[in-house]
């Protein structure tokens, strides 16, 4: 591929933006860094489209760009943000009348619930475990889509997922005994 | 917990990675064991859960940001061409320099000296 045309760049920003963004509000927690973050892998994706190869998909490309961006600032970070920012809950009521339609309101609000806590504990375990999580629940990902995205064998991807529900699973019942008491 | 068969099995389990005759171990074990099935059901919980967060979608001010960046990445770019060509141009004129160097010395060994300056400031 040679030097990408505006036309081009813009047209791989608003079909990916979404998709990139919410990964790395997701991985990062918080609206700020997660634009940063944003910013930072286009202009990546832009520097480097020109020299892509095309070995991989350019999903894959975009994805390992992400997860390398978020992975560094995540780990570079002296203060993690344990709670994803306030302006959530605009999206958790737009999430909601979303899903209404098929659900009725006590079942949404044990979703929600759920799915909150979900996101409480997930800030808790390792960057890693975290990353491959999102990758395969959030982004919806196959295994092999991560092997090729984090350039690791299928077998590490799934050590890694089984590690990370561990993990997760201790830190949910303690979530769950906080609760409790 | 006190079953000791391979919880990573339950973990591929819930994703439909197994297959084969890991598929028909694990599902002949979660045919007779509640506490996998137990824990068959929390990840896929888990899953549900974690597929149920919400979806967010880049502001139009973000979108306008990284376009605008771009095209200032681009013109970086041309800058970083205008800073090249001047290095290229310092290099050939610090290789004219070396070739006059050599010249120098080859006038030194065959002129007098006083003729050798002179030709050097021609």
């Amino acid at each position: 591929m040679n030097t990408p045309s505006y036309k081009e760049f813009r047209e791989l920003v608003l079909a990916n933006a979404d998709r990139i963004y919410n990964h790395a509000f997701r991985m990062l927690g918080n609206r700020e860094d997660a634009e940063e973050a944003v910013q930072d892998i286009f202009l990546k994706v832009h520097r480097g489209l020109g020299s892509f190869r095309g070995e991989s998909g350019v999903r894959t490309w975009l994805y390992r760009i992400t997860v390398n961006t978020c992975l560094t600032r995540l780990r570079s970070r002296k203060i993690e943000h344990l709670f994803p920012d306030s302006d959530e809950s605009t999206e958790w009521d737009r999430a909601d009348a979303f899903v209404s339609a098929e659900k009725n309101p006590e079942e949404l609000l044990i979703a929600r619930d759920n799915s909150e806590m979900m996101l409480r504990a997930i800030e808790q375990i390792s960057p890693e475990e975290k990353e491959v999580l999102i990758l395969l629940h959030v982004d919806g990902l196959k295994y092999e889509e991560i092997a090729e995205t984090l350039d690791v064998p299928i077998g590490t991807v799934c050590a890694r997922v089984h590690r990370a529900r561990k993990s997760l699973r201790k830190i949910m019942d303690a979530l769950h005994n906080e609760v409790r008491e | 917990m006190n079953c000791e068969f391979d919880k990573s099995f339950i973990s591929l389990h819930a994703d439909g990675i197994t297959a084969g005759n890991e598929l028909q171990l694990t599902q002949r074990h979660l045919a007779v064991c509640e506490e996998c099935r137990e824990v068959l059901n929390e990840i896929q919980t888990f899953g549900t859960a974690l597929g149920a967060v919400p979806r967010l979608r880049a502001s139009d001010g973000l979108i306008q940001r990284i376009l605008l960046q771009s095209k200032s990445g681009a013109g970086k770019r041309r800058r970083g061409s205008g800073r090249r060509i001047l290095v290229e141009i310092l290099k050939t004129v610090a290789d004219g320099l070396k070739i006059d160097a050599e010249r120098e010395e080859s006038l030194r060994r065959e002129l007098p000296e006083w003729v050798a300056r002179w030709v050097m400031y021609i």
